[in-house]
């Protein structure tokens, strides 16, 4: 097997063999933040987009009836295999960013601004590990850096100004779904050279929560941890109380102001 | 003597280390009990092969405290616990 697409989602590497150019490059842009392994490979698969089938590990796995839907049944079919192997992990849908020896973890509801703060906070200088599925084997905590991708929007409907100060490249698609909709999404490049894998107790948890200004206060560790339960695909595999021992609640509603708040907070961590 | 044997259910631990609490959820994640030491040292002894009875013994020698005392207070945490369904019996 030749593939048209390696990647690497924790420690399982992924091949890919697509011969569709279209949802190839939708697949390429999606997983160009993790070309490179963030951890020593345990084991492979092999996925194959043929013209109405997704195949894993030569068994096919999905059918299409329109080929537009064969780039997000793709995706579902790496998510499905991706969360198969995660069984022995915990799997938290929350977004993960470094920033020299900070680390935030941010949790919280879908639509409460895991991926437009973390946009905005590449922008700021930090470092994206994931927008949407951290990992943890309960003492490091790790990110699957798939691109950010936000809900669909209306033809004409512009990107906030954020975006476009990034050094990640910015893509607009047809929605393979949606068809006439459009699905902004942002590639985001693999870091280079290795990644230290933070320790839970290194990392900072914020819970986000849309309001109507800004204010960043401490969390005490049984509501965090609530939050983080609620975040997590399935059932969590560890002990996460060391995840919550610096733990912040950040409402908000502007996002440069959210990220000034963190900045805070980040200053404030690194001087104790 | 209560010779009956407690059996965790799916139950998730977490230590909160700031505040040295012991947190408790269900499967659901819904569902929360907040042990405090002695708590958290009886969850740790249940396990699935200690009698109620063996485990009174290890706190009572652990505490230094009144065996009828720990054996009350013990009763109510696992019919708690149980009520929670966080325990089952064999």
């Amino acid at each position: 097997m030749n593939p048209d697409l390696t990647f690497f989602l924790s420690h399982v590497r992924f091949d890919l063999v697509c011969p569709n150019p279209s949802v190839l490059r939708g697949l390429c842009a999606i997983w160009k933040g993790a070309l490179k392994p963030q951890m020593p490979t345990e084991c492979h698969v092999e996925f194959e987009v043929r013209p109405y089938q997704v195949l894993c590990d030569g068994k096919v796995v999905d059918e299409v009836e329109d080929s537009r839907q064969l780039l997000p049944r793709t995706e579902l079919a790496i998510y499905n295999f991706f969360l198969e192997t995660h069984r022995h992990l915990t799997v938290m849908h929350a977004a993960l960013l470094q920033h020299g020896e900070q680390t935030l973890l941010l949790a919280g509801p879908s639509g409460s601004g895991k991926s437009s703060l973390s946009m905005a906070a590449v922008s700021a200088g930090w470092q994206y590990r994931t927008d949407e599925l951290s990992v943890t084997d309960g003492k490091r905590l790790w990110g699957i850096p798939r691109a950010i991708q936000f809900d669909a929007t209306c033809i004409g409907d512009t990107q906030p100004g954020f975006l476009e100060t990034t050094d990640s490249e910015s893509y607009r698609f047809r929605h393979p779904v949606y068809g006439a909709m459009y699905q902004p999404l942002v590639t985001v490049s693999a870091p280079k050279g290795q990644i230290e894998l933070p320790r839970l107790e290194e990392v900072s948890t914020i819970i986000l929560r849309s309001g109507r200004k800004e204010t960043l206060e401490p969390l005490d560790g049984i509501n965090a941890l609530k939050h983080l339960h609620r975040a997590c695909f399935l059932l969590p595999q560890h002990d996460l109380g060391a995840l919550v021992g610096d733990a912040w609640r950040l409402d908000w509603s502007d996002t440069g102001a959210a990220i000034r708040l963190i900045q805070q907070l980040s200053t404030e961590v690194s001087c104790r | 003597m209560d010779s009956r044997i407690p059996v965790r259910g799916v139950a998730l631990t977490h230590e909160v280390r700031s505040s040295g609490e012991t947190v408790l959820f269900d499967e659901t994640g819904d569902q929360l009990i907040v042990l405090n030491d002695i708590g958290a040292a009886i969850w740790l002894l249940i396990d699935s092969e200690r009698p109620v009875e063996t485990i009174v013994e290890v706190v009572v020698d652990t505490l230094k405290a009144p065996a009828e005392l720990v054996a009350d207070d013990i009763g109510v945490f696992l019919k708690e616990l149980e009520g929670k369904g966080l325990i089952t019996w064999r």
